[in-house]
C-alpha cells in the first residue's frame, strides 16, 4: 500500500484512525496493539511473503536487545559480544537480500568464474528496518534504552508512517511517545496540522515529483539505450531528476510526519530545504537528516570521527560516505555517488580549515550566491551518478551537460535572426529534446516552478513551525511569513491543493526511496 | 482582520478538510462508475464518456492461436503497418487460412515512418523470402509517410512479437467494468463531465471539439450501438490530413519491391470520417481520393477499401468502433476475410484480385 493511493487515503487511514482512537478510549495497550497490527497489514499489503521476515527480525532484535540490556549489569564483555553477534546477524540478513547478487556478479566479472545465483528479491524497507534496529541495539549497549515493552517495540519498528522509507528512528525518541496515554486521545490540533502536512506532502509527490519524472526517466532511459544527450537535454534530465528526487522523498517524509502526527506521535525532521544549502556540509545537515544522523552516530563517530587528526577525519568521512552510498543500493554508481560526496565533504572541511587559518570572513551576497550555486551544481552532478544505471550512462549525461555532444534549440529558430546568430556558435536546430518524443514547453515550466519552490519558498515544516509538528524543529531554517493557522482561507487552500491531487491520484507511482 | 483569516477551531478546520476530501472522492468515484471504464482511444483523448460512446453490442472472440507472428525468414507475407495491423486481428484470418504472416511496424523501419528507396533489397537482405508485402497505412497519415522516401541503408530488423497472456492487443468481447485498481482518473472525469453537460444541452453548433477529437451531429443509430448515437466522434486528424500527391514515391517503392520478386499490396485503410461522413467532408485541405490515384496505375495492387468500407459500414453495425479511430473486431475480421479472398484470387492469377 502506498500513501498516494485511494485505498490508503480513503479506506486504510480512516479505519486505522477510528480503530486507534476508539480502542484508545478503553485501553492504551489495545490501541497500540491495533496500530502495530495495522502497520503489519500495511506492510503485508505490498508483499505478504516478507511479513514473516519482518516479524522474525523484530523478534530477534528485541530478544538480542533484551539480553544485551540485562547483561550490561553483570558483564559488559558478554554484552559487547552479544552486540557484535546481533550486528553481524542483521548485516548478514541485509547483505544477503541486498548485496548477494551484486557480490556474485562482481566476483564473476573479476575472476571469470560463472557462479550462478537466483535473483534475490529485495524485501521492502529492509534497509530502514535493519538500520532502525541496529541503532536500538547500540543504544541498548550504551545503556540508553530503558523500556522493553514488546508491543511498543514492534510498533517502533513497524509503525507504518516510517516503515518503508524512513525517517530512521531512534528508540529513545519514539518509545516515550508510544507509552503515553495521551497518545491515544483525539487531539484535533494534531489532526488539523497532520492532515494539512499530509496533503502538502502528497501534492509534492503527485503534482511535482511524478510530473518531473515524466521527463527525467525517459531522458535517462534514452541515454541508457545508447543516445547521446545534447547540452540542454542533459541539463533538463539532470535537473528534472534532482527536483523529482527532492519532491518525492521530502514529500514522503512530510506525509510520514503528517500521518504520524494524526496519531499524536512526532517523527524527526528529515528534510530542511537542502538545496538552499551554501555548502556540502550544510547540505548533509538538511538532506535525509535522520540517515545522516545515523551514519554520524553509528559509523563516523565509532570510526573515530574528527578526534584522531585531520587525515583520519577525512578517511573516516570518505568511508562513511562510501558506505552511505552503498546503503542506497547494490551498484557501483551508488558507491561512486557516495565517494563523490565524501570527496566534496573533505574539500569543504579543508576549505573551512584554510579559511580559519587565513582569517577570511564570510563573503557578502555574491559570495553566498556563488556558494549556493556551486553546492547545488555539485549535488546535481552527484545525482547523475545516483540515477544512472551504470557508469557509461552517467558519463554520457555529464558529457552532454558539458556540451561535448553539441547543443540544439527549437526547429523554429532556424530561420530567425536569433537562429542565424546561434548557428555561428554551433547551434543545431533539432529541438531542445532530441532523444525523447516529448515537448519541452511543459518541462521548462515545471523546472521553473520546481526551482522557484525549492529556492524561494519556505518548506512545509517551516510553514507549520508554530505547531511543532516534528522532533528537532530547532534545526529548521529561519521562520516564514507564510505561517499556517487553522482559518477558512487556509482550509480552502488545502482543499484546492487536495482537489488537484485527487484528480491526479490515479497515476499512482511508488516512491523513489522504496527501492533502497 | 478578514474574518476568513481569523483562526477557527482545530476541530472545525479538520472536519472541513475531511468532509471536503470525502465529498470530492465520492463525486470522483461516482463519475468513474457512471462514465464507465475507458476503452476507446477517442473517448480517452477527447474526454468523452464510455457510457455515452462505448459500444454495446458484443464483439466476436478471436482464437489466440491465430495471433501467430512469423519471423521474417519464414513469412510468406510481410505486413508493414500501423496500429490497424499491430493488433494482428485482421491477419488472424490469413493465418487461419494457412498463410504465414509476419507483421512489423512503420516505426521499426527506423526511418521516421518513411519508406526506403531500396526497400526490396533491404527486405531481402533482412532475410525475407516471401512473395508478398502488404504496406498498410491509415488514410490520414499516408501522405505524411510517402511524401519523402528515406535514403537510409541501415539493416532492417523485425522484432519478434512475444505472444503471451499479457499481450495487450487481444480485442475485448465485452467492455470491461470499472475497478478500483484501474481508474480513468478524476482529471479525465472532470473534463468528461463538462463534455457530457455540453452534449446534453443539444448544442446548436454542429461540432464539439475536445482535445484532438470532434463530436459531430450525426444520424448514426443504425450504424453504431453507442447510447449517444446522434453524435459520432472522430479524431481531428481525419479533417486535417494532407492532400495526397505522392504517387511517384509509391511507384518508386513498388518498383523497388517488384525488382526483387516481391509483389506489394497497398492497403490504405480509410479514415473513420471518410467512411461515415463521406470522401473529403469537412477537410481543411483539398481532398484527393487515394484509391482513385492508385487506380490510375495498373501496376499497383491497391484494394479500394474506401468504397468497400463505406458499403460494409452500412450493413455491419459498429464496423468502426464508436469510441475509437479503429475498426471493431467485426470490422477487422471482415478486412481479414476480404484479404484472404483477395489472396486466393491473386494466387489464381485472376484480374483485379482485390475487387469487392
Amino acid at each position: 500500500m502506498i500513501f498516494n493511493s485511494y485505498v490508503f487515503i480513503f479506506a486504510f487511514l480512516p479505519v486505522v484512525i477510528f480503530g486507534f482512537y476508539g480502542l484508545g478510549r478503553y485501553s492504551h495497550h489495545l490501541a497500540t496493539l491495533w496500530l502495530a497490527a495495522a502497520s503489519l497489514f500495511f506492510y503485508g499489503w505490498w508483499d505478504a511473503r516478507f511479513v514473516g521476515l519482518l516479524l522474525g527480525s523484530i523478534a530477534f532484535n528485541y530478544g538480542a536487545g533484551y539480553v544485551i540490556g540485562h547483561s550490561l549489569a553483570h558483564s559488559s564483555r558478554r554484552a559487547k559480544l552479544l552486540l557484535i553477534v546481533a550486528i553481524i546477524a542483521n548485516l548478514s540478513l541485509l547483505g544477503y537480500f541486498k548485496y548477494a547478487n551484486f557480490f556474485i556478479d562482481n566476483l564473476n566479472a573479476l575472476t571469470g568464474s560463472a557462479i550462478m545465483m537466483a535473483k534475490v528479491f529485495l524485501p521492502l524497507g529492509i534497509s530502514f528496518f535493519t538500520f532502525t534496529q541496529l541503532a536500538f541495539l547500540v543504544d541498548t549497549y550504551q545503556g540508553k534504552v530503558r523500556e522493553y515493552n514488546f508491543v511498543h517495540y514492534t510498533l517502533f519498528v513497524t509503525y507504518f508512517p516510517h516503515l518503508i522509507a524512513g525517517p530512521v528512528l531512534h528508540h529513545k525518541e519514539m518509545m516515550p511517545q508510544f507509552g503515553t496515554r495521551e497518545t491515544c486521545r483525539v487531539n484535533w490540533e494534531h489532526i488539523a496540522v497532520g492532515l494539512s502536512i499530509f496533503v502538502l506532502g502528497l501534492a509534492k509527490k503527485v503534482l511535482l515529483a511524478d510530473s518531473l519524472g515524466e521527463y527525467a526517466t525517459p531522458i535517462f532511459e534514452a541515454v541508457k539505450a545508447g543516445g547521446h544527450p545534447m547540452l540542454f537535454e542533459a541539463w533538463f534530465g539532470a535537473l528534472s531528476y534532482s527536483l523529482q528526487l527532492y519532491f518525492d522523498f521530502s514529500g514522503y517524509s512530510d506525509m510520514a510526519i503528517g500521518l504520524s502526527l494524526m496519531f499524536n506521535v512526532r517523527l524527526p525532521l528529515n528534510f530542511n530545504s537542502p538545496y538552499k544549502s551554501l555548502s556540502i556540509i550544510e547540505f548533509w545537515r538538511c538532506w535525509h537528516m535522520t540517515l545522516s544522523r545515523f551514519l554520524r552516530d553509528y559509523l563516523y563517530i565509532p570510526l573515530g570521527g574528527s578526534h584522531k587528526g585531520k587525515v583520519r577525519r577525512y578517511v573516516n568521512l570518505l568511508i562513511t560516505m562510501l558506505l552511505g552510498g552503498l546503503w542506497h543500493g547494490a551498484g557501483w554508481t551508488y558507491v561512486i555517488w557516495g565517494g563523490l560526496h565524501g570527496l566534496y565533504l573533505v574539500i569543504n572541511h579543508g576549505w573551512r580549515g584554510l579559511k580559519e587559518r587565513m582569517g577570511w570572513r564570510d563573503g557578502g551576497k555574491l559570495a553566498r550566491f556563488s556558494a549556493g550555486l556551486l553546492t547545488f551544481l555539485a549535488v546535481v552532478v552527484g545525482w547523475v551518478f545516483f540515477r544512472a544505471d551504470n557508469f557509461t550512462v552517467a558519463m554520457d549525461m555529464l558529457n552532454g551537460m558539458a556540451g561535448m555532444n553539441g547543443w540544439s534549440i527549437s526547429k523554429h529558430s532556424a530561420d530567425t535572426a536569433f537562429g542565424h546568430v546561434m548557428k555561428d556558435f554551433g547551434a543545431q536546430f533539432h529541438g531542445t529534446l532530441t532523444l525523447i518524443d516529448l515537448g519541452s514547453g511543459r518541462m521548462f515550466k515545471l523546472l521553473i516552478l520546481g526551482l522557484f519552490i525549492v529556492f524561494k519558498m519556505p518548506n512545509v515544516q517551516q510553514i507549520m513551525a508554530n505547531y511543532s509538528p516534528a522532533l528537532n524543529m530547532e534545526a529548521l531554517k529561519k521562520p516564514t511569513r507564510f505561517a499556517w493557522q487553522p482559518s477558512i482561507v487556509d482550509a480552502v487552500v488545502i482543499v484546492i491543493v487536495a482537489y488537484f491531487v485527487l484528480i491526479n491520484l490515479h497515476k499512482q507511482s511508488t516512491f523513489l526511496y522504496f527501492q533502497f | 482582520m478578514n474574518v476568513h483569516l481569523q483562526p477557527i477551531s482545530f476541530k472545525k478546520y479538520s472536519l472541513t478538510l475531511i468532509y471536503s476530501f470525502f465529498i470530492m472522492a465520492i463525486i470522483a468515484w461516482c463519475m468513474e462508475f457512471y462514465f464507465e471504464r475507458l476503452y476507446g482511444d477517442l473517448t480517452r483523448i477527447g474526454n468523452f464518456p464510455e457510457h455515452s460512446f462505448g459500444w454495446k453490442s458484443d464483439q466476436p472472440a478471436v482464437l489466440p492461436e491465430n495471433f501467430k507472428d512469423y519471423p521474417m525468414a519464414e513469412a510468406d507475407i510481410l505486413v508493414i503497418g500501423d496500429s490497424f495491423s499491430v493488433s494482428r486481428v485482421w491477419q488472424s484470418k490469413l493465418i487461419a487460412d494457412g498463410l504465414k504472416v509476419g507483421t512489423m511496424t512503420w516505426q521499426e523501419l527506423r526511418t521516421d515512418e518513411a519508406l526506403r528507396t531500396d526497400l526490396g533489397e533491404a527486405l531481402r537482405a533482412a532475410g525475407f523470402k516471401g512473395r508478398y508485402v502488404i504496406i498498410e497505412s491509415i488514410e490520414r497519415l499516408f501522405q505524411g509517410r510517402m511524401k519523402a522516401l528515406s535514403p537510409s541503408r541501415e539493416p532492417i530488423v523485425k522484432h519478434e512479437l512475444i505472444l503471451n497472456s499479457a499481450f495487450p492487443m487481444y480485442p475485448l468481447v465485452k467492455r470491461e467494468r470499472v475497478t478500483f485498481n484501474k481508474l480513468n482518473g478524476a482529471d479525465w472525469g472532470v473534463k468528461a463531465l463538462y463534455n457530457t453537460l455540453k452534449l446534453s444541452l443539444n448544442l446548436p453548433e454542429k461540432y464539439l471539439k475536445s482535445g484532438a477529437v470532434q463530436a459531430v451531429n450525426f444520424d448514426g443509430c443504425q450504424l453504431f450501438s453507442h447510447r449517444l448515437c446522434h453524435y459520432a466522434i472522430f479524431v481531428d486528424g481525419d479533417f486535417k490530413k494532407e492532400t495526397f500527391n505522392s504517387i511517384d514515391n509509391v511507384l518508386t517503392v513498388n518498383k523497388s519491391l517488384q525488382t526483387v520478386g516481391i509483389q506489394p499490396i497497398w492497403l490504405i485503410v480509410p479514415d473513420k470520417a471518410t467512411v461515415y461522413l463521406g470522401y473529403g467532408q469537412l477537410t481543411k485541405y483539398p481532398y484527393q481520393n487515394i484509391w482513385q490515384s492508385f487506380a490510375q496505375h495498373p501496376e499497383l495492387i491497391a484494394p479500394d477499401l474506401g468504397s468497400v468500407f463505406i458499403e460494409k459500414s452500412r450493413t455491419i453495425k459498429d464496423f468502426y468502433m464508436p469510441n475509437d479511430t479503429h475498426l471493431s473486431t467485426n470490422g477487422f475480421l471482415y478486412l481479414g476475410e476480404f484479404m484472404t479472398h483477395g489472396f486466393h484470387n491473386l494466387q489464381a492469377n485472376q484480374a483485379n484480385p482485390f475487387s469487392p
